[in-house]
């Protein structure tokens, strides 16, 4: 696979497929406003894409540089769609606020939207976005990143809705998350966000890297493979499938756990493995799959990324889309060096989902 | 797993220290009532420990044999409990406890049976389960006491042996109970063949049979089970004794009615009352039979009574078999009258004797009981017939063991009215005759002779020899001092041969 280094609207699908990548309920499966506008954008001004490495020749120790991401629940987007200078009024504000201007910006997170949100924003700005995110996945929370983990802060913070409505959030005690959440609501669904205000260097040094660039070759590699997707993903991105196997129950339940600050309501998916012993696998979901298991035992755990692939349709699968009966494929990717740390599973471990954890999964 | 992590086995086990409970006796304890228990296997290993888990490090910590309570939240997540399923079948751990219903509770069921492990749900406290189980497994004599307490109450409340026997099924787990007579006949309860161990509480010295007994053949032995199930049988024993006494003294009191009113029918034919309270068929031409051991000194015991009667249960048709003189009498009204009264009665009788032989076939006493049917008509007569009959198949050694009435011929109806005293008469009269080593082809030849008016040419015929042979015999005999050609003599000299060989005299 070439090194990109110019992110044009040829890599647009590979970039669309590549970010739905273990996204089970924040995926967007069609084209929407968002999808359109960015490959729109696209074919105007080509993103430049900057390995790691060289931004930290590139640019100086000063220099400024930010995450962008969309908050809030996607379908919204069907009623309110986006109208294209959001990226812009939230960047500008966040510059005036800090009295500074940037000079690169990386996504939030290189899945769902906000990967396709952050090379629309850089096309339409016209910055370099560095090849590096805060979330190496996809994680419900703003604070819920190796930013913040490397000691950075969500705020201050620009957010603009689909009314034009525009917030700036300065919180000293880190409560960006709980702010913009509640102003989320009343700006009608979503705002997107101009976030993570920090010198391009230590977004680089805290961030996992070479993220974007892993998204769009998986989803060149989604586009090109056949029968063994899921074993040649799993070798691509130095994971494993788990099982093949058959959707025979989806189920919401009432157990919430231990008390977390999570938005999601527990679900679980029950399959039942092809292989000749036909074994019990159980993905149990907080937005996203949390936990797998094979027979009771652990296969799979946040923050590593449990995915779940269509074989037939050669893509990930949303939830809305998962129906009983339905052949899948369970890949387990493995999660940033960052998120194994003590201080990394303790933020996007298990427990941070209320999961009631051993400290030695089996 | 470490050796001091297994499961203690019973030579290991330290004297003086109570034997563990077992994941068996510990599901029949009280506090488990409220459990249920879809999955249940390893049911005669130890339980050592019960531990009430709140988190999955707590089920990662569990020692083999422990039964793992799991509290809220993680007993009402189907994920967590899979989890904790499978940590206890890598662990040995016992058996797991949950909280969850639907669905879920069929997921982690589905699982356990994969894993065989044992699963339980309730929706009680776990923390008061997990302290009431810790208390039985802390106390095992408490465990047994219970189950020895509660076997009493169920066996108690026990009327029948086969309540009895189902009792002892479902209360002592993985054992096979079964109730033996002589020879380990099964009488109740399971059929399998015995082990060589098997475990037996003779009913001896309460029961009025010999060699009956209670046996339990243990999936598992060990000193403490088989004194538990041993004290079971013991309690039982006695109700088992008592279920049957109080059927034994219910028959025999119904028996002795029966017999009392059919001797007020026969005594006074106007005075049915007791028979018509007894339900019994008086009215119209009745079919009569009569049941008579061979053996004179068995004739009107009650327990050859009691058992046609209970025999008679299996097919209760036209009235139980009654006392009556030194036999028991049942009858039957006409089926169906046809338009030959004669094909109606002599099929009446067939089915009246046919009915009989299969009521002695059933009963399986081992004892020669022979039966006698009468004509129909009145009760009395028919009854007075089939005793004759009756006495008829005992006295000639009837083959079949059944007589009717109706085919006797005279000699068979004169040799039943007294067989012992002609016998005797038999006896003296033919002396000399029945003195010879060949006595019995001689017997023989002077009946044919008889039978066939003095030829002796016919006589031969129906004996196959040769007419010489005939006569020859028939010298002898009258060397012996019989009168064969005294006219006044000839009807005595016939029926006595008759009498010499239907009653062994001969042989």
């Amino acid at each position: 696979m070439p090194e990109v280094r110019s992110i044009t609207a040829d890599h647009f699908d590979d970039l669309f497929l590549g970010s739905q990548l273990g996204v089970l309920s924040a995926a967007s499966t069609y084209r929407g406003s968002l999808e359109t506008w960015v490959h729109a954008l696209l074919q105007e001004r080509p993103v430049e894409l900057v390995d790691p490495a060289e931004a930290r020749e590139r640019f100086g120790e000063e220099e400024m540089g930010l995450a962008v991401l969309m908050v809030g629940a996607m379908l919204s987007l069907l009623e309110y769609p986006f109208r294209g200078d959001e990226a812009v009024v939230a960047v500008r504000r966040l510059e005036r606020t800090l009295g500074v201007r940037f000079a690169a910006m990386c996504p939030f997170n290189c899945s769902g939207p906000n990967a396709l949100v952050a090379v629309g924003a850089a096309s339409l700005l016209g910055l370099p976005l560095v090849d590096c995110d805060g979330q190496g996945r996809i994680l419900p929370l703003i604070d819920q990143t190796t930013f913040a983990l490397g000691g950075l802060r969500a705020s201050p913070l620009a957010g603009v809705g689909p009314w034009g409505d525009v917030i700036t959030v300065d919180s000293p005690g880190d409560r960006a998350e709980e702010i913009v959440r509640a102003a989320v609501s009343g700006a009608g669904g979503w705002m997107l966000c101009a976030t993570y205000p920090a010198p391009v260097h230590r977004l680089v040094e805290t961030g996992i890297q070479r993220s974007l660039s892993q998204r769009i070759a998986s989803g060149a590699l989604m586009q090109t493979a056949r029968s063994d997707l899921g074993e040649r993903l799993a070798r691509h991105l130095g994971g494993r499938l788990v099982a093949r196997a058959r959707v025979v129950e989806l189920s919401g339940h009432q157990h919430t756990g231990l008390r977390t600050r999570q938005p999601a309501s527990p679900y679980s998916i029950l399959l039942r493995g092809l292989s000749s012993t036909e074994p019990l696998i159980r993905l149990e979901v907080r937005n996203e799959i949390v936990v797998a298991t094979v027979d009771g035992a652990v296969v799979g755990a946040v923050p590593d990324m449990i995915c779940l692939i269509d074989p037939l349709r050669r893509r990930s699968v949303e939830l809305s889309d998962l129906r009983v009966g339905q052949v899948m494929e369970v890949l387990v990717l493995p999660a940033a060096e960052a998120w194994r740390t003590p201080s990394g599973r303790a933020m996007a471990g298990p427990g941070a989902f209320g999961l009631s954890w051993p400290a030695q999964p089996a | 797993m470490s050796p001091d992590e297994r499961t203690p086995t019973r030579a290991s086990r330290p004297e003086g220290r109570p034997e563990a409970v077992t994941w068996g006796e510990l599901l029949r304890s009280k506090p488990m009532e409220q459990v249920v228990v879809p999955v249940r296997v390893d049911l005669d290993r130890d339980v050592t420990k019960v531990r009430l888990i709140s988190d999955l490090d707590d089920m990662q910590a569990c020692r083999p044999g422990t039964v793992a309570v799991l509290q809220p939240p993680l007993a009402s997540a189907a994920w967590a409990i899979e989890i904790a399923v499978r940590y206890a079948w890598e662990r040995s751990a016992r058996a797991v406890v949950a909280q969850v219903t639907g669905s879920a509770a069929e997921a982690v069921t589905r699982l356990a049976e994969r894993l065989s492990v044992s699963v339980g749900f309730h929706d009680g406290d776990p923390t008061e389960l997990a302290l009431d189980l810790s208390a039985l497994v802390a106390r095992p004599g408490a465990v047994r006491s219970g189950l020895l307490a509660r076997c009493a109450v169920l066996i108690s409340e026990a009327t029948s042996v086969e309540e009895v026997m189902t009792v002892l099924a479902q209360e002592l787990p993985r054992t096979a109970t079964s109730l033996r007579g002589p020879g380990d006949r099964l009488l109740a309860g399971c059929g399998d063949e015995l082990p060589p161990d098997v475990l037996r509480v003779p009913l001896a010295p309460l029961d009025v049979e010999a060699g009956r007994s209670l046996t339990a053949a243990l999936s598992h032995r060990s000193v403490a089970w088989n004194q538990t199930v041993t004290r079971v049988l013991q309690i039982a024993r006695a109700q088992v004794v008592a279920c049957e006494a109080s059927g034994r003294v219910a028959a025999s009191v119904q028996h002795e009615r029966e017999g009392f009113a059919l001797a007020r029918v026969l005594a006074a034919p106007p005075d049915s009352g007791p028979a018509t309270a007894l339900g019994w068929p008086l009215q119209g031409p009745l079919t009569g039979a009569v049941v008579l051991p061979l053996e004179e000194a068995v004739r009107a015991q009650p327990a050859v009574g009691l058992s046609l009667r209970a025999a008679w249960a299996a097919e209760p048709v036209g009235a139980p078999p009654a006392p009556y003189l030194d036999g028991w009498a049942l009858w039957a009204q006409l089926e169906e009258p046809g338009a030959d009264p004669a094909e109606d009665h002599g099929r009446a009788e067939r089915a009246l004797a046919a009915r009989a032989e299969r009521l002695v076939r059933r009963a399986g006493l081992g004892v020669d009981l022979r039966i006698g049917v009468g004509l129909p008509g009145s009760l009395a007569a028919t009854l007075e017939q089939a005793m004759i009959a009756a006495r008829a198949a005992t006295a000639t050694g009837s083959v079949r063991g059944i007589e009717r009435f109706s085919t006797l011929g005279s000699r068979e109806l004169v040799t039943a009215t007294d067989a012992p005293h002609l016998r005797r008469v038999a006896r003296e009269t033919l002396a000399a005759l029945l003195g010879v080593d060949d006595r019995d082809d001689l017997v023989r030849t002077l009946l044919a002779y008889l039978d066939c008016a003095g030829s002796t040419s016919r006589a031969a015929e129906r004996l196959a020899v040769h007419r010489n042979t005939v006569t020859g015999r028939l010298d002898r005999v009258r060397r012996l001092g019989v009168p064969v050609d005294d006219p006044d003599r000839s009807l005595e000299l016939h029926l006595l041969c008759h009498v010499a060989l239907s009653s062994g005299l001969t042989g």
